[in-house]
């Protein structure tokens, strides 16, 4: 998937400014930005939902708007929920279909998916009456019905409990190991700086990109030294750390700063610029 | 085409499924809604109105479910994702839409005998059997207009909330500030070619004259037609 100067906009409300990004085979990607960032913008223009203003995006060899390539391309939008009153089984069966996965090859997808996601058990029952992680199982089960080559996640795990968030990203794991692009987007940094192989920041335009090592590396020389008697956290030069802890009594804890604080900072440089 | 077609009549049985658990219960409590219309116009309108009381109240019970239900379910729709999931496995936004419109207003074109059987019954007249395929014509067509008016509502307004409310709203205006109960010609004139704005003016005369089983409801159906063409081309000129 590559994208080429996108630039997008909603009357006078600019969305996307001059992106350019791409992802390969088998790594996960994560366009990471506060809400209103431009994330959902980018997504749905790269999945043909939204026509660029202006720039080019080209998926798996086509445009975004070719109704065949979305037989190879599975996706789960933002704020998406499956439909409350048709059963588990049903949900997945009619993406399917829908996305021209014939007779016994998609009885037998939907089979091992439902399996994998524990999901099985309740093939049967409405959609409705599953909990929040188990919907977004399904969401994710009817993504991946027609074993799609790229996979685009709007916040798959927005309001998910720990547990389930970690499922997914097991999932998510298993689906780069198998080969698969994987688009992400997400405004937890952990989730991003966890999984995925390169990170895009994202305000309005690029402000940043790497792996989250890299751009951690580019971003500081600084750590942040956690006093666990005082409970208050020092920003210190590299240098100057050893002075520091020498002088604490208690415990304490010496860190990188996380991405999030590398992000927070990035932004407000952006902002100032 | 026929990729389109497969796609059309899989959203068709989905749409199904999912109405079957609510169906029969909507449609039954459906009935007393005719009823209750019917036997108070009996008592204030005389019998020569029977005719336009059974088209007024068909065209009222038609415009109140059809154009709330399409425009409310596709308001929720839009809400819950459901375009950018069907956009993103390849049906395009127009027929996910159409589909909606038309299997929500269906379960309203099944109360449509109904509400002509309950007239017979309690007001006495008697329809006759050529009717029958002028009738199919001008219900089919009507529905075709409401829902079409709903899509358009239930695509263009931005909210939930206002969809709902504009929609409920609006199915009394188009019924109340139209000549549904009584011909066109009763209304005043300059107010009269604003009636013909509305598409329920159509629909009304079209099943007035199909229930005499006179010719004359074709044209009235033509109009109905249009108007629903309008509203078609008018929600596909929504952008989103
Ligand atoms: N359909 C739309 N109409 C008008 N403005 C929109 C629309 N979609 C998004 N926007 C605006 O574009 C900006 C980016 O939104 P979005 O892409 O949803 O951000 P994110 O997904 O990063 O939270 C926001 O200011 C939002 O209000
Ligand atoms: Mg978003």
């Amino acid at each position: 998937m590559e994208v080429w100067g996108v630039w997008k906009s909603f009357g006078p409300i600019l969305a996307n400014e001059d992106i350019s990004m791409d992802l390969e085979r088998g790594e996960i990607v994560s366009l990471l930005g506060p809400n209103g960032a431009g994330k959902t913008t980018l997504v749905r223009q790269i999945y043909g939902e939204l026509r660029p203003d202006k720039g080019r995006i080209s998926l798996l060899g086509s445009k975004p708007s070719d109704s065949s390539v979305k037989e190879r391309v599975g996706v789960i939008p933002q704020e998406c929920s499956p439909y409350d009153d048709l059963s588990v089984w049903d949900n997945v069966y009619y993406v399917g279909k829908l996305k021209g996965v014939k007779g016994e090859v998609l009885k037998e997808r939907i089979r091992s998916l439902l399996t994998g996601l524990g999901l099985w058990e309740r093939r049967d029952s409405l959609a409705d009456l599953l909990s929040g992680g188990m919907k977004r199982k399904l969401l994710i089960a009817m993504a991946l019905v027609n074993d799609p080559e790229l996979v685009i996640l709007d916040e798959p795990t927005v309001g998910l409990d720990p547990e389930s968030r970690r499922e997914v990203w097991d999932l998510l794991n298993q689906l780069r190991a198998s080969g698969k692009g994987i688009l992400l987007t997400t405004h937890y940094l952990d989730e991003a700086e966890r999984l995925s192989d390169r990170v895009y920041f994202l305000n309005r335009k690029i402000v940043a990109k790497g792996t989250p090592s890299q751009i951690k590396e580019r971003f500081s020389d600084q750590y942040d030294v956690i006093d666990y008697t005082t409970g208050r956290t020092i920003r210190v030069s590299g240098d100057k750390v050893k002075d520091v802890i020498s002088k604490m009594s208690g415990k304490f804890e010496v860190r990188l700063p996380s991405l999030e604080e590398i992000y927070l900072e990035v932004l407000s440089d952006d902002q100032r610029s | 085409m026929t990729n389109v077609l497969d796609k059309f009549w899989q959203l068709l049985k989905m749409q199904f499924k999912m109405a079957k658990s609510y169906l029969p219960s909507v449609i039954f409590f459906s009935i007393f809604f005719p009823i209750g219309f019917l036997l108070l116009f009996r008592f204030v309108a005389s019998s020569s109105a029977s005719y336009y009381i059974i088209s007024g109240t068909a065209t009222f019970y038609v415009f109140i479910n059809a154009v709330s239900g399409v425009a409310q379910i596709l308001a929720a729709e839009r809400n819950r994702g459901r375009f950018s999931l069907m956009i993103a496995s390849g049906v395009p936004k127009e027929l996910y839409s159409f589909t909606i419109a038309l299997s929500a207003g269906i379960s309203t074109l099944v109360v449509v005998p109904v509400i002509i059987l309950l007239g017979e019954l309690l007001l006495g007249i008697t329809i006759p059997l050529g009717a029958l395929p002028l009738l199919v014509i001008s219900a089919i067509l009507s529905l075709f207009s409401s829902s079409m008016l709903g899509m358009f509502m239930g695509l263009a307004i931005r909210s939930q909330r206002a969809v709902n409310q504009y929609s409920n709203l609006v199915a009394f205006v188009l019924s109340f500030f139209a000549p549904v109960y009584f011909p066109p010609t009763l209304v005043p004139m300059p107010f009269m070619y604003l009636t013909y704005l509305e598409p329920t003016t159509y629909v009304s005369q079209a099943l007035y004259y199909s229930l005499h089983g006179s010719l004359l409801s074709l044209p009235w159906d033509v109009g109905v037609l249009l108007t629903g063409m309008l509203f078609a081309i008018a929600s596909s000129l929504v952008r989103r």
